[in-house]
């Protein structure tokens, strides 16, 4: 890669990556591996860069992989091993009080993968229905319903604690 | 929770700190582009991704010498079909094609070359942010264990014999390897921390060439070009063409050990060569004002492209006996065999009667050919939304 060309790839990747390592993070719910996909994910596009970085919807483009490398996960033999045999924990149903991350990615990981993706491409990275339905390849209309699922699911799980930025603390993006 | 407190929540929700490195990510990149993609990226102008590789040599005469003995005179044929506007005819000519079967789990399969006689293809798959190389027999695939934590094939012979490039797990140290009756040999490089790119190359001689930069440069400064001979697992450096003062990059070697790539100055392809081993060759020609860089070789053709300043490439097949060159108005060429018959990614073959179409596998897919056997077996891929899967043609 000529090297004005990858010190464009690096300015993209840096002012992007602690906002793809939380959507990871959220997504897996674990720091590991979550720098894993963000690997990955940047290597594939870093790959492809020549390609992508002339796409009209970049950020799609790289939330799309992002969530095929947190999907493919499932069929790796690492995945298999350690996912099957450790179940996510469910918290209490009954109220839980949502105290920190801690709580959020518990109840995310009790949330099936193709609505915790839908949820976290729509809410956290922001993307329209059509973009979330662009990225996971498949219709507006299974966005719409594995949204609600997935809304549904995440307030059972989390006890139907309304949760506030204030009870889970503030962010900083790094 | 309605979307607004989904919102609100995951925008507050903290990540622990990421352990991710730049620099990891940049050089695991470099790693996995492939000649393929090498051959996507050239978009306007003949400036490849990871490709102008630097051989430095003294500057000397300028020697247009013939790279194979009974070469023709160099005042070539240029056939311009695409001056004329003239496209390729079609020829009846059936392609049946099928799905190449992956190993069990593997995800991300590319394939990267078919050895001349079609028996023998070679990819590999994604590993997280590595690769794992696959050599299949027959159509049926294996993984091939070469003793490092991420590997690519870039090139199997008719013996069935493989070279490579692996890299260490953080891939701060890559090597060339070569693999032979079930076993990779390590092939000694250079004092230093040397990037290979963008595949290694091999002949049915067990010749193995690779370009080669230092660890941390990019665009191929301070670059060579390395060669192994048959059995030797120490490096030499490749000289450039005769008479050419810029840097070069190497993208294949025939049988006979004749050399293709092209030179490039600033990290753009200027023209496109082929020389032997110790330096003797030729430019080929291409029509006046443009650029040139040779990405295949075998037999007596080589494929590639040529460049006008702020266009797109466009396909060029040399016959490298002759001198001439056939242009057409398509992509340019990835891969070429012993009888001229070119592909480029749009699931074309370019044959010098004409030119054949590969189906796809299923109504709707894309299909992407790579690389071509001397038998006409073609592999590469098919794709459907964002999904593509290995796929092989007999034609």
């Amino acid at each position: 890669m000529r090297a004005d060309v990858e010190r464009e790839f690096v300015e993209y990747v840096t002012g992007r990556m602690p906002r793809l390592h939380r959507a990871a993070y959220l997504l897996c719910g674990d720091a590991t591996r979550a720098d894993d996909i963000v690997q990955a994910t940047l290597v594939s596009l870093y790959a492809k860069w020549g390609r992508a970085r002339g796409a009209d919807n970049i950020e799609g483009y790289v939330h799309r992989i992002l969530v095929r490398r947190f999907l493919d996960e499932r069929r790796s033999a690492w995945a298999r091993v350690v996912l099957s045999d450790s179940l996510p924990e469910r918290p209490d149903p009954a109220g839980t009080p949502v105290e920190d991350r801690d709580a959020v990615v518990t109840a995310l990981r009790g949330v099936p993968r193709g609505q915790r993706a839908v949820v976290v491409l729509r809410f956290l990275c922001d993307l329209s229905v059509e973009e979330t339905a662009e990225a996971l390849g498949c219709s507006t209309g299974n966005v719409k319903s594995q949204s609600a699922r997935g809304l549904a699911t995440l307030r059972e799980l989390m006890g139907g604690v309304p949760v506030t930025a204030a009870r889970v603390g503030k962010v900083e993006e790094r | 929770m309605n979307e607004d407190d989904a919102r609100e929540l995951l925008h507050a929700t903290a990540a622990p700190v990421s352990g991710v490195d730049l620099e990891t990510v940049v050089r695991a990149g470099r790693r996995r582009r492939t000649r393929r993609r090498v051959a996507e990226a050239c978009g306007g102008v003949a400036v490849i991704a990871a490709v102008a590789a630097a051989v430095t040599v003294p500057a000397a005469v300028r020697d247009h010498a013939p790279a194979t003995p009974g070469a023709a005179d160099p005042a070539a044929v240029i056939e311009q079909a695409a001056a004329s506007g003239a496209s390729p005819s079609p020829v009846a000519v059936t392609c049946q094609g099928r799905e190449l079967a992956v190993p069990s789990g593997a995800q991300g399969v590319t394939v990267t070359a078919i050895d001349p006689s079609g028996r023998y293809v070679a990819g590999w798959s994604v590993h997280g942010s590595g690769s794992l190389p696959i050599l299949w027999t027959d159509g049926v695939p294996a993984r091939l264990d070469v003793g490092a934590p991420s590997a690519e094939i870039g090139a199997v012979n008719r013996s069935g014999a493989a070279a490579g490039v692996a890299s260490s797990a953080d891939f701060a140290t890559e090597w060339v390897f070569r693999y032979e009756h079930g076993h990779a040999t390590k092939l000694n490089g250079l004092p230093g921390r040397w990037h290979y790119y963008p595949q290694a190359y091999l002949n049915d001689a067990g010749y193995v060439l690779v370009n080669a930069e230092p660890q941390g440069n990019s665009g191929g400064v301070g670059g060579v070009t390395l060669l192994w001979r048959p059995g030797s697992t120490t490096a030499e450096k490749l000289p450039l063409p005769t008479g050419t003062k810029n840097s070069a990059g190497i993208f294949g070697i025939t049988d006979d050990n004749t050399i293709a790539g092209g030179t490039y100055a600033d990290g753009a392809g200027r023209d496109a060569y082929v020389w032997d081993v110790q330096g003797h060759g030729r430019k080929l020609d291409a029509p006046q004002g443009t650029t040139a860089v040779a990405y295949a070789v075998r037999g007596d053709w080589a494929t590639g492209g040529v460049w006008r300043a702020g266009h797109d490439g466009t396909l060029a097949v040399w016959n490298i006996r002759t001198g001439a060159v056939r242009v057409l108005p398509q992509e340019i060429g990835t891969d070429v065999n012993a009888l001229g018959a070119a592909v480029n990614r749009t699931g074309k073959v370019f044959r010098p009667d004409g030119v054949a179409t590969l189906p796809p596998l299923a109504k709707g897919q894309s299909v992407h050919g790579a690389f071509i056997a001397d038998t006409g077996t073609v592999v590469g891929d098919v794709s459907s939304g964002h999904t593509s899967i290995p796929a092989i043609w007999t034609c």
